[in-house]
């Protein structure tokens, strides 16, 4: 990130990044917009082989991590160094705590053998085989996204330790945080278009 | 932002959560079927601009961008919208 | 005018002082922060990526010199016409006048030092370099180079054996490094202006960079995701575009062209503004219409984005969609005409000084014009369903494409040549090499609009009798085209080797890199340059201007 003397061109310079990543994501909208208009019947049905529990309360601690990182540039602004680490660190953690889940719902499904090209889902409608194939790509690409959010707030979270980011040079840590909030922002579209089709 | 106020932001978005959860499960009837879709849509969008505006402090930058992200969501409505014209009239 | 007086003190060019400070040698080049070393290292990657693009078109025009696979098999042309587009798409027209003369020139442009983010400059470099890498390597590795076309459509390339996804992911890089110069450009146009230059001051060329870069933030990440969809089809069948799963092949048609429509704005408006700079200095005149261009540039960003499927009439898709998009493609002709008549509006009137520059951007008109002319016959769903996928179509877009970006990029080439090389080229050559690319580009061009008609059709090995006259012919045509071509590159080559002695300012323009010296100091002025009130005042009578 480049340390300049203008930090509004830093942040603007981050938000037009972020518009690549919602036109990146925008594709599979399009995507899903289609086969749902196509489809209805069987995405509703396929909303309801997902697990409500485990959307939700991704839903939930994700969008606590969206608070605990804005609470952390307040925390870097009103010079309590350790209250944003341990918010930043809290944030991680939510992050990775999202990643496990993930994990465990997806070996779920493919213990089912719910998973693209699976032999069920060859005998499965067509309908059922695009939901299915959506939620795949759409929650993976959203998945990689977590990681790389994670990483950009553990790079934030160093750069605080050796005082390279502080209440004069919070930008890192302001960017960073977008990326965060971008990743926060998709899952609230992501949620209920694949668990809540009921 | 203040810490009291993000907190309030956070209640709020997690209240629409519960709220959209709820919805889904309305029953609507037939006729009324279709939506689903757009409250969720809905709901989740009232939600986004809660973030977009407390979390990600473009309350507080300068109008321009604002501007910007409106017209980035717009060429996605586009992209989708006359995508969907195609679809729905073959 | 700006002639050197013996007087004149030269500082040391950026060639001389690198960025950052400590480098030396090779390394001073590979990982600097100058805009301007990063604009010609992309120059001579770019020139290379072209030439090999040429070469792959004489080889098809061979193939093509006769019926029937005597040169090469149906495999292997396949594979010629796919590296042709991949190349000349992705590693020339797109990235060519942004990556060369955005990075050179824009920044001094606006009286800025450098770009706003250079390190992420240089990161769209290396981007660029490992995108071109990875299609080399999916030439040999694999199956071999990709067959499908440069449209990678569904289901072939999902099918095929060779090497699509190498080949997709290289382009799926090249975008990433697209993007990047996107934000990159949006962000110091916004910031880095001096205050005395207002959006009202921004000189044209700067101006087409702007809305170049928000067509690049926007719309790459489409085809960006699509193109990562084959990789993930051809990896794990999830079946998106398979009917034969659920999938509509025609969905990735219109995510590939969501992108790949407004890719051509991308290749076309920083080729327009090249022109929009140059005119007005050979004609001594202001720009007729400064206000209009500025909002025909955005209006073709705009609607331009509106028009994808007028490649897809024929793929099935709705008659609603078809109806609507060639509606919005005639919409989209009138902003770019609105240019054509400024540019004659310009010149009209005018004292004009005829230098190579300008007699490149008077035959962009021509051509441009030409080729747009008959994207209306294409945007015209009932004349289409004639013409899509004949030889008229691969004449159309290289008309507009070639003799219009391409030429375009020469114009730039030579206009900032004496400013990036502080040395000037003999004019005589250049006029002679255009004048036979001119007539070599028209006999083999036009005669693939003829065989189009006639129903030749394109990406084919070979054809049936009755279109071997107009093959033969096109292909002896396209030698000479190309042997202007060359004579148009050698000759600024050939200038390398006089000393340096371009003035600041031998074509007399206004625009802020002429104030300074050429080649350029490493922070690009000694001195604050002098913004003018308006950009193309020409209020003194020329002189002659600098000649070899």
């Amino acid at each position: 990130m480049n340390m300049h003397k203008d930090p509004l061109g830093d942040r603007f310079g981050m938000w037009l990044f972020l518009f690549s990543e919602i036109l990146l994501f925008g594709a599979l909208f399009v995507i899903y917009s289609v086969y749902f208009s196509k489809y209805q019947a069987d995405f509703i049905a396929g909303g309801r082989q997902l697990d409500l529990f485990f959307g939700t309360f991704n839903t939930v601690i994700l969008l606590i991590s969206s608070f605990t990182v804005a609470a952390s540039i307040t925390a870097l602004r009103n010079r309590q160094r350790k209250t944003a680490l341990a918010l930043l660190g809290f944030s991680i953690s939510v992050g990775l705590v999202f990643l496990y889940n993930k994990y465990m719902e997806w070996g779920h499904k493919i213990h089912l053998g719910i998973y693209p090209d699976s032999p069920w889902l060859k005998e499965q409608s067509h309908g059922t085989n695009m939901f299915f194939g959506l939620y795949y790509v759409t929650t993976g690409l959203h998945a990689l996204h977590v990681i790389i959010g994670g990483t950009l707030l553990a790079v934030s979270f160093a750069f605080i330790l050796k005082n390279k980011v502080d209440p004069e040079h919070p930008t890192l840590l302001e960017n960073c945080g977008l990326y965060w909030h971008l990743v926060d922002l998709i899952w609230i579209f992501v949620f209920p278009l694949f668990y809540l089709s009921h | 932002m203040e810490y009291r106020s993000l907190a309030g932001i956070l209640c709020i978005l997690l209240a629409l959560t519960a709220a959209t959860v709820s919805a889904s499960r309305l029953e609507l009837g037939e006729n009324l079927h279709f939506l689903h879709i757009w409250i969720s849509i809905g709901i989740a969008s009232i939600k986004a601009c809660f973030v977009l505006w407390y979390f990600m402090h473009l309350k507080h930058e300068p109008a321009f961008i604002r501007w910007f992200f409106v017209i980035a969501i717009l060429i996605l409505a586009i992209f989708i919208g006359f995508t969907i014209i195609d679809v729905a009239y073959r | 005018m700006n002639i050197p007086s013996p007087n004149d003190t030269r500082v040391p060019t950026f060639y001389e002082t690198p960025s950052p400070k400590n480098m030396r040698g090779i390394w001073s080049w590979l990982i600097t922060y100058d805009h301007k070393r990063i604009g010609l290292m992309y120059m001579w990657a770019i020139l290379g990526w072209f030439t090999l693009g040429i070469v792959l078109g004489i080889l098809m025009r061979v193939e093509l010199l006769q019926p029937g696979g005597k040169f090469v098999d149906s495999q292997t042309y396949n594979a010629f016409f796919t590296l042709h587009g991949v190349i000349m798409v992705f590693l020339f027209i797109i990235p060519g006048i942004p990556a060369i003369f955005g990075n050179f020139i824009m920044p001094m442009q606006i009286g800025a030092e450098d770009v706003f983010f250079p390190k992420i400059n240089l990161l769209s470099y290396w981007l660029y370099v490992l995108g071109g890498i990875l299609a080399i390597v999916s030439l040999f590795a694999g199956g071999g180079m990709p067959d499908t076309g440069w449209t990678f459509y569904v289901p072939f390339s999902t099918k095929t054996h060779t090497n699509v996804s190498m080949a997709t992911f290289a382009a799926f890089t090249l975008g990433m490094s697209s993007i990047l110069t996107g934000v990159n450009f949006v962000t110091t146009i916004h910031r880095m202006r001096p205050a005395n230059m207002g959006w009202k001051q921004i000189p044209l060329f700067t101006w087409s960079l702007y809305a170049t870069a928000w067509v690049q933030i926007l719309a790459t990440p489409v085809v960006g995701m699509t193109l990562l969809l084959i990789i993930l089809e051809r990896a794990f069948g999830i079946g998106l575009f398979d009917p034969s799963k659920g999938g509509d092949p025609v969905l990735y048609q219109h995510l590939f062209w969501m992108y790949s429509h407004p890719a051509v704005y991308i290749m076309v408006l920083p080729a327009m503004g090249v022109v929009s700079d140059i005119i007005p200095v050979f004609a001594r005149k202001a720009i007729f219409g400064y206000k209009a261009i500025v909002a025909s540039s955005l209006g073709i960003a705009i609607a331009g984005s509106l028009v994808w499927a007028h490649h897809m009439y024929t793929s099935s898709m709705s008659d609603a969609a078809v109806f609507l998009f060639s509606f919005l493609t005639f919409v989209v002709a009138v902003p770019s005409a609105v240019k054509v008549f400024n540019w004659l509006a310009t010149l009209q009137g005018g004292s004009i000084v005829m230098a190579p520059p300008l007699a490149m951007c008077l035959v962009f008109i021509v051509l441009f014009s030409v080729g747009g002319l008959t994207g209306l016959v294409l945007g015209s769903a009932g004349t289409d369903v004639h013409v899509h996928d004949t030889a008229f179509v691969v004449a159309h877009f290289h008309f507009v494409m070639f003799g219009g970006v391409g030429v375009a990029f020469l114009a730039a080439l030579y206009y900032w040549w004496p400013k990036m090389f502080g040395r000037m080229y003999q004019f005589k050559p250049a006029y002679w090499g255009l004048g036979i690319f001119f007539v070599g580009f028209n006999l083999h061009y036009v005669t693939m609009f003829m065989l189009g008609l006639q129903g030749m059709p394109r990406r084919y090995y070979t054809y049936v009798p009755r279109f071997a006259t107009g093959n033969f012919f096109a292909g002896i045509a396209g030698v000479v085209m190309v042997l202007g071509l060359a004579i148009i590159l050698w000759n600024l080559i050939r200038s390398l080797r006089s000393p340096v002695t371009a003035p600041n300012n031998p074509w007399g323009s206004t625009t802020l890199e002429w104030q300074t010296q050429s080649p350029p100091p490493l922070e690009n002025f000694t001195k604050e340059p002098v913004v003018p009130n308006y950009p193309y005042d020409f209020p003194e009578k020329p002189d002659d201007i600098v000649r070899v």
